[in-house]
């Protein structure tokens, strides 16, 4: 009996979560079959950063970043075992085997490697965001002159295994040739929507009984990332003060 | 204090363990015809997730929580799994399957190839009809119809299709 007892605490010890985490978003990789020009590579560059810029600026505590692109990998553990074969894991370095496998894992079996990256980072919750590859080549072979991106903000909890989601829809002119967008509205739809899981994140991490919850609170007006922002009556969009005129419509009846 | 607070969410953790209910999402069976049935087969199984997180963000108990289990995905992989579950389709299969994984409750979506059209006039919406199950452990069930639109110039399921199947799913799980 005591041994069982042992064993089980010993077992929740080792479940114990300490923080949340954020996982970044990979810049899509479009294959050979559309051309993208290096504009619009840069835009999506941005989008990237700006999202894992958020979760700092955001008060989102970082404890883990994975920064998941084609050259670069940044992960805690050095070593992967993929179809058989061991990897080594090291910065800046490339190792197609290992990148196989991130993608693999990352794209196809998101879940299962996500609640794996957070088992053993011990974290609570876990920020990641990506786009819908498909959605974004149809958008580049359209060639229209105004584009919707969707950049989906997602939340994972190791907890419970459920998910939140959180759309922010991008505005973009001639994606196809020389992408126009607005900075700041970017920036500000994407806070508000990290801002918006991070409190439900906290809801649940307080709730299952995390740990994360004493040094993590949400962040004051004033700590907000250099611009000021008003809200959209119409369309629920912060916009940045300074840019609320020129903000892009978002029509809610697609 | 430290040693107090980890005893304290040892305990939760156990409480919530053992109390925790847990849950499947099944998409459906069809052997995809495009890349957009696939994308938007895709869509609502993440939409559907995303109500089962807002159900569980709305609890104010652990106990209450549903627990996700590893679901199938509509990939290769998961085909042949996919097929054997929906082969063996009546309801007593059903609660014996669901017995078997420890499931409280059994979400099933439902779409066939016709049920994807787009609609006339328009070129980018197509309307999707969806049926969605939820079973329970008795071998009670219930069913929810509802429409879907999906725009390709976004590539996802509209804002107020989105909000339907979160609204669905909380209608469901109630």
């Amino acid at each position: 009996m005591i041994k069982k007892i042992v064993f089980l605490c010993l077992f929740s010890l080792s479940l114990i979560a300490d923080s949340i985490g954020y996982a970044a978003a990979e810049t899509p990789d479009f294959g050979s079959s559309v051309y993208v020009n290096d504009d619009t590579l840069e835009l999506f560059d941005e989008i990237v950063e700006l999202a894992y810029d958020v979760c700092g600026d955001a008060g989102i505590t970082v404890i883990v970043k994975l920064r998941l692109t084609a050259d670069v990998i940044n992960f805690k553990d050095t070593k992967v075992t993929y179809k058989g074969r061991d990897y080594i894991l090291k910065p800046h370095e490339i190792n197609a085997g290992a990148i196989e496998y991130f993608y693999n894992t990352y794209n196809q079996e998101g879940r299962q490697f996500l609640n794996k990256v957070a088992r053993k980072n011990k974290l609570d919750a876990l920020f990641y965001a990506k786009f819908k590859k498909s959605s974004l080549k149809k958008a580049i072979k359209r060639k229209e002159k105004q584009s919707t991106l969707i950049f989906i903000a997602q939340l994972y909890l190791p907890q419970s295994g459920a998910t939140q989601l959180e759309r922010v829809k991008i505005e973009v002119e001639d994606l196809a040739t020389e992408p126009m967008y607005d900075l700041d509205v970017m920036k500000a739809s994407i806070t508000k929507s990290y801002l918006k899981m991070y409190e439900k994140a906290l809801k649940l991490v307080q709730m299952t009984g995390g740990t994360s919850t004493s040094s993590a609170t949400l962040p004051e007006e004033e700590e907000q990332p250099e611009v000021e922002y008003t809200t959209d009556e119409d369309t629920g969009v912060s916009i940045p003060t300074s840019k609320a005129s020129q903000a892009p419509v978002y029509d809610e009846n697609w | 204090m430290m040693i107090l607070q980890r005893i304290f969410f040892i305990l939760l953790l156990g409480y919530s363990a053992l109390f925790a209910k847990n849950i499947e999402v099944v998409p459906p069976s069809i052997s995809f015809k495009s890349s957009l049935e696939a994308d938007i087969i895709e869509d609502i199984y993440m939409t559907i997730h995303n109500g089962i997180g807002t159900y569980n963000a709305q609890q104010d108990n652990p106990s209450k929580l549903l627990h996700v289990k590893e679901t199938f995905l509509p990939t290769k992989k998961y085909k042949t799994q996919l097929r054997n579950y929906y082969r063996k389709s009546s309801l007593r299969d059903k609660m014996l399957y669901m017995q078997k994984h420890h499931l409280s409750y059994l979400l099933e979506y439902r779409i066939k190839h016709s049920d994807i059209r787009r609609i006339r006039g328009t070129k980018n919406i197509y309307k999707v009809r969806m049926q969605l199950y939820v079973f329970t452990k008795d071998g009670k069930y219930k069913r929810f119809k509802t429409k879907l639109y999906f725009d390709t110039k976004i590539y996802a399921l509209t804002d107020k299709s989105y909000n339907r199947i979160t609204k669905l799913v909380l209608q469901a799980l109630r």
